[in-house]
């Protein structure tokens, strides 16, 4: 399988006011490290809690933001050096679906005007095609074409969620990148948005990176999974093996966080304390601090991210000894 | 079916409705309008001179009285209402336009430019703008359109503000990084995108200065160095009443009223527009 995605050691670091008098700053790496590999057509899922730094990846690949070292191959194409005019082009082959959907939809604007952006940016369409690809837009998504006069303030989340999905989908890009779509929607809607991100996925043959820190959904939705802590990568792997067996001891606490059904189970091993600040990030294995099997080792040296298995990668200096439990 | 652009607005409109004040204010600003545009027909020529008829109290023949010179106050001021207003409209329109480019680049661009932009702001705005007026006014010829330009470039460092900080909220919003992401050009982020939500605050605003310059060109006028006469201006009108405040009052108290009415009415529109645009107050 070729891969569509490719990070490579990816690095950015946000500079925060500080210190004494507000005079100096100190560096928050967000992004530290980030190896990762799409394949065309799959999904892969990228969970860890909040902070982690999931959304600037996505808009790293975006080109919103640039890294300060690293690699991003997009096809047989580097867009971590790319300017303004070089990536206009690009604009059209990934797009990004949004996590509020309040926040992602201009006020202002009809959802007709908003649908009508990517064509006149990209296109040379005449009004009257482009009015017709917005309606054929709205139906795809499952709205109506009489909706696109209405203001997004008039939709429901789900629908505007809808509204999102369409002005990705306009230009048939091939990746889109999905921060968290779902989990700013209730419960019953967050299982039509997925379905309907699966037959647009069939329709189209898209290849989504969907950040997530819903472990349930990504297991529904998703081909991979990779585990994000601390703004590094701890573990890949394809989804029914990561899910049966992890092999980092954070994806084993993460998959027993989840509410399971079962009385008699007992939590077990869960991680002790907070996630540690980024500003001042412990030495060794980022999650030592955290971690239940930790040993000298972890304290002091980072470990690498090796492949264990086919497709599967993970960051643990115990990764062969450990035998963690996961979820079936 | 109505368009919701339309809702958008009738609900706008319902709601400076409902603010009593807001009404008022926008009775007092139409009336002034209505004597400025009807001035040509319910007013006599404002600088017909009638020696015999100086200093005539307010009667059925001059409803507001006469002047020193037997000219008729209620044409004068219905004429210098077209003065005043232009006056307001034109130099806030002025410093809108100059406010709303600075504040839109700083706040857009960020970083350097925000820098030294704002640094600049904050120069201007370290002098007292009237003495700054009457400095460059000492420097030009006094005319109506020179002190509209002046008071419009002295007055657009508020809007400069109001519109960064917008900007500056706006530019990280969702729905701006989703348009970037489609690959607009800075033009259309700003202009199409940006710009449309950060208006209400500076429409407030416009409302509100509307009323300073207002004011401003009364003081200057009164001061003699803004309108000349004979052209009637409510400033310059008051300048001939100060000197006989005592035996002919009706001289300087009536343009003194429709300065105070007109000001006021701006105001209290201002004050109702912000209520109605109020995200925080919209049910």
């Amino acid at each position: 399988m070729t891969p569509l995605l490719e990070l490579k050691d990816l690095h950015k670091s946000f500079r925060v006011a500080g210190g004494k008098r507000g005079f100096s700053h100190s560096m928050l790496p967000a992004v530290a490290g980030v190896s990762l590999t799409l394949n065309k057509g799959q999904t892969l899922g990228l969970v860890g809690e909040s902070g982690c730094g999931k959304s600037t990846i996505s808009k790293l690949i975006m080109g919103l933001l640039r890294p300060d070292s690293g690699s991003i191959r997009f096809r047989d194409q580097e867009l971590s050096q790319l300017n303004a005019r070089q990536w206009r082009p690009l604009r059209s082959q990934m797009q990004m679906i949004f996590q509020d959907p309040y926040a992602s939809l201009n006020p202002r604007m009809t959802v007709n005007a908003i649908l009508n952006e990517p064509f006149a940016i990209h296109t040379k369409l005449n009004q009257q095609q482009r009015r017709d690809k917005v309606a054929s837009l709205l139906e795809k998504v499952g709205l109506e074409p009489w909706h696109g006069q209405r203001y997004p303030h008039e939709f429901s989340g789900g629908q505007r969620q809808r509204i999102g999905i369409a002005r990705a989908l306009a230009l048939q890009p091939e990746l889109i990148i999905a921060d968290e779509p779902v989990s700013a929607l209730d419960l019953s809607i967050q299982a039509q948005i997925i379905n309907l991100l699966d037959s647009l996925q069939e329709e189209f043959g898209l290849t989504y990176l969907f950040i997530s820190h819903d472990l349930s959904v990504v297991e529904h939705l998703c081909d991979q999974v990779a585990v994000m802590y601390l703004g590094q990568i701890v573990e890949q792997a394809p989804v029914e093996q990561f899910y049966r067996q992890p092999a980092h001891p954070y994806s084993e606490a993460l998959l027993q966080a989840l509410p399971v059904a079962d009385p008699t189970r007992t939590a077990h091993r869960l991680p002790q304390g907070e996630v540690p600040s980024p500003l001042d990030p412990p030495p060794g294995c980022p999650f030592h601090p955290r971690c239940p099997y930790a040993i000298s080792i972890c304290r002091q040296q980072p470990p690498a991210l090796l492949e264990i298995a086919d497709q599967h990668v993970v960051a643990c200096h115990r990764s062969g000894e450990l035998n963690l439990g996961g979820i079936s | 079916m109505v368009s919701p652009k339309v809702q958008l607005r009738a609900q706008l409109w319902r709601q400076i409705a409902a603010n009593k004040m807001a009404m008022a204010g926008a009775i007092m600003i139409l009336s002034m309008f209505v004597l400025a545009a009807l001035a040509p027909l319910i007013a006599a020529d404002p600088g017909a001179v009638d020696v015999s008829r100086q200093l005539q109290p307010p009667s059925f023949h001059a409803w507001l009285g006469t002047d020193d010179l037997g000219r008729d106050v209620f044409s004068r001021i219905a004429y210098g209402a077209r003065i005043s207003l232009l006056v307001g409209f034109v130099a806030v329109g002025i410093a809108t336009v100059v406010g709303i480019a600075v504040g839109a680049l700083a706040g857009y661009y960020g970083g350097w430019v925000d820098t030294i932009v704002m640094r600049f702001v904050d120069i201007m705005l370290c002098f007292p703008s009237f003495f700054l007026i009457l400095a460059v006014i000492a420097f030009l010829e006094p005319s109506i359109w020179n002190i509209m330009i002046i008071i419009g470039l002295t007055g657009w460092m508020g809007v400069a503000r109001l519109v960064r900080a917008e900007f500056l909220s706006l530019r990280e919003r969702d729905f701006v990084l989703a348009i970037r992401s489609l690959g607009a050009s800075d033009t259309r982020i700003i202009l199409r995108h940006i710009l449309p939500n950060a208006l209400s605050p500076v429409l407030v605003s416009a409302a509100l200065g509307i009323a300073g310059a207002i004011l401003t060109e009364s003081a200057l006028s009164f001061l003699g160095i803004g309108v000349q006469p004979p052209t009637p201006s409510w400033g310059n009108m008051l300048i001939v009443g100060k000197q006989t405040l005592g035996t002919a009052w009706w001289l300087s108290f009536f343009p003194g009223m429709a300065i105070l009415i007109t000001v006021l009415g701006y105001n209290l529109l201002g004050e109702g527009l912000r209520d109605a645009l109020d995200p925080r107050l919209k049910r």
